[in-house]
């Protein structure tokens, strides 16, 4: 289930998403042999391919119209992880085929296309880039010395220490 | 990056260039530009300072837009200049100077052009003593900036500032420098030849050279002076440098101009490298760069060519360039006996190093451990030959399974309720 610019259809399809780590032009090799990788930010591109059965076939003009607009871009919502994500993105091409059984008559099926979105989904700013050092341990409030912590389904929770003798050098 | 003009600051631009430049000879005195293209319908006028800033709000440039035009529909093209673009539109009147100080002079140069300069103080305190002609601001500066051995550096600041010639170098670090910088042979220069002048003020005869201002004239002497680059031999062919015009060398500072051009023009060695350079390296600015993995290098940038990502990388031109020793340090990172981590950098002798010890993340089996470092920075002066540091460590998080043990922790860190591990 997706949608563009706010108009959803209740139509099968498969939905591949790719979470493209943008570099920039300027990454490169290091003289100390490491990899320069100065990325831009984390950009989603969504690929689909919609299975129309036969008797919506004014459903599938109107999303093949939609789409083959040629605007700058469209607004979609997508399923991601647990939720859905909305997406500003640009249409770079929109295929499909025509069928002609033998029985005689037509009808175009499996539309696919790719959405690149326009704006990042994840991005760090260049302050943070550049004085990144240790990440904080997600969801631990109030860390005292000598505390055990497990992590369980709501996050790091306090528990028994258990290991001490299981310590190999 | 983003332009900033008035009130507006556009975050929306295209194809921006930047090169800025410092002549440390002081011959010229060049005049750096940004271009960009800014998507935006507003219409931008010539005659007004476009700020250039980076994504931290660091300022890159502050110049005077002297032209602009629409590209398309949704596209303003910019191209701006240092305010020495504005020196070139004010003449002066030509007239002798005795023993003024730079800071006057330079005073008088900016006049009513702007405010927004600096001088250093070693150069300020120097005297000018000479004639100048009827010249543009512009030059004038150039003159004096020639004679007092200074340069003009605009970038990375709201000011122009007016520099000596820096003599502690800022070491660019390997892990700032691209695979692979190149080493350039320039010319060999067999020696440095400036004409000194001076003015007795007297009535000219018909064969005189005079200067005037109007109401006084003064007849000039001129008297060459000659350096010679001790490592040309007779079998280099002849290549002099001469400069014959500059009216404000004197017969008493002849000598520290010659000495410091011979800086420039004895030393035909040059290196240009990639650096990724976020506002931290400037022309003019003397440095100690990397040739290669083993070899460490001074020098003074003169011109970087920025391309920008999220970072922003340089194409650096370091003249005058040096070969110095460098030599290894190893750091052992140690928890009781135990060896838990090591690093190893290459710098040059004498170099004062300053390095934040990390945390160390460490798995033995099942089990992984954080140690936290007991002392915070391990520094020292880098000598000749190997040299090995010590850090030692304690465990501070040992996590075996799902369960995480807090073991000891950095106390600044406890009353804000979060444990930062690396």
């Amino acid at each position: 289930m997706f949608s563009v610019d706010g108009l959803s259809w209740n139509i099968p399809c498969s939905i591949e998403r790719t979470a493209e780590v943008t570099p920039s032009e300027i990454s490169g090799m290091l003289l100390d042999k490491t990899y320069f990788n100065d990325v831009i930010a984390t950009y989603m591109r969504y690929s689909v391919s919609i299975a129309v059965p036969f008797g919506s076939m004014n459903d599938y003009v109107a999303i093949y119209e939609k789409l083959t607009e040629p605007v700058e871009g469209h607004t979609f919502t997508f399923p991601y992880n647990e939720e859905t994500i909305t997406v500003t993105g640009r249409v770079e091409s929109v295929t499909d085929a025509l069928f002609l059984p033998s029985g005689g008559g037509q009808h175009w099926r499996g539309i696919k296309f790719s959405v690149l979105a326009n704006a990042p989904t994840k991005t760090l700013t260049l302050q943070q880039v550049i004085t990144r050092g240790r990440q904080p341990m997600p969801g631990v409030a109030n860390v005292t010395e000598g505390t055990s912590y497990t992590y369980t389904e709501n996050g790091w929770e306090e528990s028994t220490y258990t290991d001490g003798d299981n310590i190999s050098w | 990056m983003k332009i900033t003009i008035g009130n507006t600051t556009y975050t929306k631009i295209k194809n921006l260039s930047f090169a800025p430049e410092s002549d440390l000879t002081g011959s010229t005195v060049p005049i750096e530009e940004y271009q960009a293209d800014i998507i935006t319908t507003d219409s931008i006028s010539t005659g007004q300072y476009a700020e250039l800033y980076d994504d931290a709000d660091t300022l890159w440039a502050k110049y005077w837009v002297i032209d602009s035009y629409r590209v398309d529909a949704n596209t303003m093209r910019v191209i701006c200049q240092s305010v020495l673009v504005l020196l070139d539109r004010v003449t002066l009147q030509g007239d002798m100077f005795t023993g003024v100080t730079v800071q006057t002079m330079i005073d008088s140069i900016f006049g009513t052009v702007t405010s927004a300069y600096t001088v250093e103080s070693s150069i300020a305190s120097q005297t000018i003593t000479g004639w100048c002609p009827k010249q543009t601001a512009r030059e004038r500066l150039q003159w004096v900036c020639f004679v007092a051995g200074a340069y003009v550096r605009t970038a990375f600041s709201g000011n122009v500032e007016i520099k000596a010639v820096g003599s502690t170098a800022t070491l660019i670090p390997m892990s700032q420098t691209f695979w692979k910088p190149e080493l350039e042979y320039g010319d060999k220069v067999t020696a440095v030849e400036i004409t000194a002048f001076s003015f007795v003020q007297a009535t000219p005869q018909p064969t005189d050279e005079y200067v005037t201002n109007g109401m006084e004239w003064y007849v000039v002497t001129r008297q060459a002076f000659r350096l010679d680059n001790p490592n040309a031999t007779s079998a280099d062919p002849e290549n002099v440098v001469k400069v014959t015009d500059c009216m404000l060398v004197n017969s008493n500072n002849v000598g520290a101009v010659m000495t410091h051009l011979s800086k420039w023009f004895f030393n035909r060695v040059d290196m240009r490298a990639d650096i990724i350079n976020n506002a931290e390296f400037a022309p003019g600015q003397k440095v100690t760069a990397y040739a290669d993995p083993e070899t460490t290098v001074t020098g003074f940038i003169d011109t970087a060519t920025f391309t920008f990502g999220l970072q922003a990388r340089s194409t650096i031109h370091i003249k005058a360039v040096e070969v110095v020793d460098s030599a290894g340090l190893i750091i052992n990172y140690m928890y009781g006996q135990t060896q838990v981590g090591m690093d190893r950098y290459t710098f040059p002798v004498g170099y004062l190093y300053n390095i934040e010890n990390p945390y160390v993340d460490f798995t033995a089996g099942s089990n992984r451990y954080v140690f936290r470092p007991l002392t915070d920075y391990t520094s020292g002066t880098m000598p000749t030959g190997t040299k090995t540091e010590t850090v030692n460590y304690d465990v501070a998080l040992h996590q075996y399974g799902d369960t995480l043990h807090i073991v000891s922790v950095y106390d600044a860190d406890q009353s804000e309720g979060t444990v930062t591990i690396a």
